[in-house]
């Protein structure tokens, strides 16, 4: 018996001998706390979280600048510059003004994972597109519907066709939804109708349910036979066809100022008189304080009455031939000014 | 001040545009116009901006087609006099 203890006593030997060594590796080894897998996995939740918090970050910044339709990209971005654009602006605005965001964000972000790249600006635009289209859609359901379509141009003169859809909702409200844009290479007939069509399938609408289309009076889109109406009612007999009252109006009014001779006389010494005293800031200046004193004068006399939108600063108002109602906008203005311009042109 | 501004701003091709154009201004035909076209333009208007409404439908506007159409005729037959008084005392204002 004295023997084994010895010899066990000999197996433990000192401090450092091997059985110790493996003794203290085992229990480190036991301790669940400090294993490997724990760390990694502690680490794995900490940079879940965070990244989650930066990601929300990112997407509040593009939802506010979506949502107030604001551009995203500044002039100059690189870290030194002074103003570094909307979107980066307002991730440093927010950063600067909470902790937990100054926490994830920009030089406290992994390097490689900071959410702020272009890429990721579109990425999380083009998901809200989705997200929103996809409301559109759903709150569409099953009833029936119209589309009104229009070409446009942006600023970068590329041609695209806009697309609104006209529809009830649950509700019985109409409403009117911009369902997007679709870039085009020209505009011919058969072009539109295949855009349209992937459009249609892309949102899984169902040409069958659709019951009118609304153009302007281009023969692309309403020619009888070959233009984009009549083939949407060859598919389908339903989807009858309305040119904008409204456009229509606007085209009999634009007519009258040009072919009625002495309307058309009358447009043009308009046009004359805005330019010559709209031409120079000094010109307007003169016309406004007479304007302004005459406002006054007259609210001190009574003759005029005061109120909230009444005796705005008003500008000269150009008319445009695409501007619903802006010929009456410049006649209204111009005889509310009549005096002053006239004094003015008289002196 | 103005006629610094007016020495100062304008050369003559625009002077000359000043002096035709005080002289239209001044006219009884082109008062008596903007006036008449006015009266015309209020119809329109309200008429283009309750086409533009959203829950407007298609009988609705015909039906809105048909007053404005109305009040025009009613504007041909009757309201003349009222036009030329409105244009007179716009003229002795001024």
């Amino acid at each position: 018996m004295k023997k084994e203890e010895e010899r066990f006593d000999l197996h433990i030997g000192k401090s450092n001998s091997s059985h110790n060594a493996a003794q203290i590796k085992c229990e480190n080894l036991m301790n669940e706390k400090q294993s490997i897998m724990t760390l990694l996995y502690e680490q794995t939740v900490k940079s879940q979280s965070d990244y989650r918090t930066q990601l929300n970050v990112s997407i509040e910044c593009a939802y506010f600048l979506l949502h107030q339709g604001l551009p995203f990209r500044g002039h100059d971005e690189c870290e030194c510059s002074s103003n570094q654009g909307n979107y980066l602006e307002l991730l440093h605005f927010l950063s600067r003004n909470n902790e937990a965001i100054k926490r994830v964000t920009f030089s406290e972000a992994p390097k490689h994972n900071k959410l702020t790249s272009l890429d990721i600006q579109k990425d999380i635009t083009q998901a809200a597109t989705k997200e929103i289209t996809n409301v559109i859609i759903k709150d569409l359901g099953n009833s029936l519907f119209l589309i009104l379509i229009d070409e446009s141009r942006d600023i970068s003169i590329k041609e695209q066709m806009t697309v609104v859809l006209r529809y009830v909702d649950n509700n019985g409200h109409i409403m009117e939804r911009f369902l997007g844009i679709q870039h085009m290479s020209d505009t011919i007939v058969s072009s539109l109708k295949a855009a349209i069509e992937a459009l249609f399938s892309k949102h899984g609408l169902n040409i069958s349910r659709l019951r009118g289309q609304g153009y302007d009076g281009a023969s692309n889109m309403r020619g009888e036979f070959n233009g984009l109406k009549a083939l949407i009612l060859n598919n389908n007999p339903s989807a009858y066809y309305v040119h904008c009252f409204a456009h229509r109006l606007q085209l009999t009014l634009v007519a009258v100022t040009k072919k009625h001779n002495e309307v058309g006389d009358v447009f043009n010494f308009i046009s004359s008189i805005i330019n010559i005293v709209g031409a120079s800031c000094k010109r307007m200046e003169v016309i406004r304080e007479k304007q302004y004193a005459r406002i006054i004068e007259g609210l001190e006399n009574g003759e005029i009455s005061s109120g909230r939108g009444l005796n705005q600063e008003t500008s000269l108002g150009r008319y445009g031939d695409t501007r619903w109602g802006s010929h009456y906008v410049t006649i209204f203005r111009l005889l509310a000014m009549f005096y002053q311009f006239f004094m003015w042109l008289r002196l | 001040m103005v006629e610094i501004i007016r020495e100062d701003m304008m050369n003559s091709e625009q002077r000359t545009k000043v002096v035709v154009l005080t002289g239209i201004m001044e006219s009884f035909n082109f008062v008596f116009m903007l006036h008449c076209l006015r009266r015309i333009l209020v119809v329109t208007n309200k008429f283009s901006q309750a086409l533009q409404r959203k829950d407007q439908d298609i009988e609705n506007a015909i039906s809105l087609l048909k007053t404005s159409k109305e009040q025009f005729k009613m504007m041909r037959e009757n309201d003349w006099e009222s036009l030329l008084e409105e244009v007179s005392s716009f003229l002795h204002q001024i």
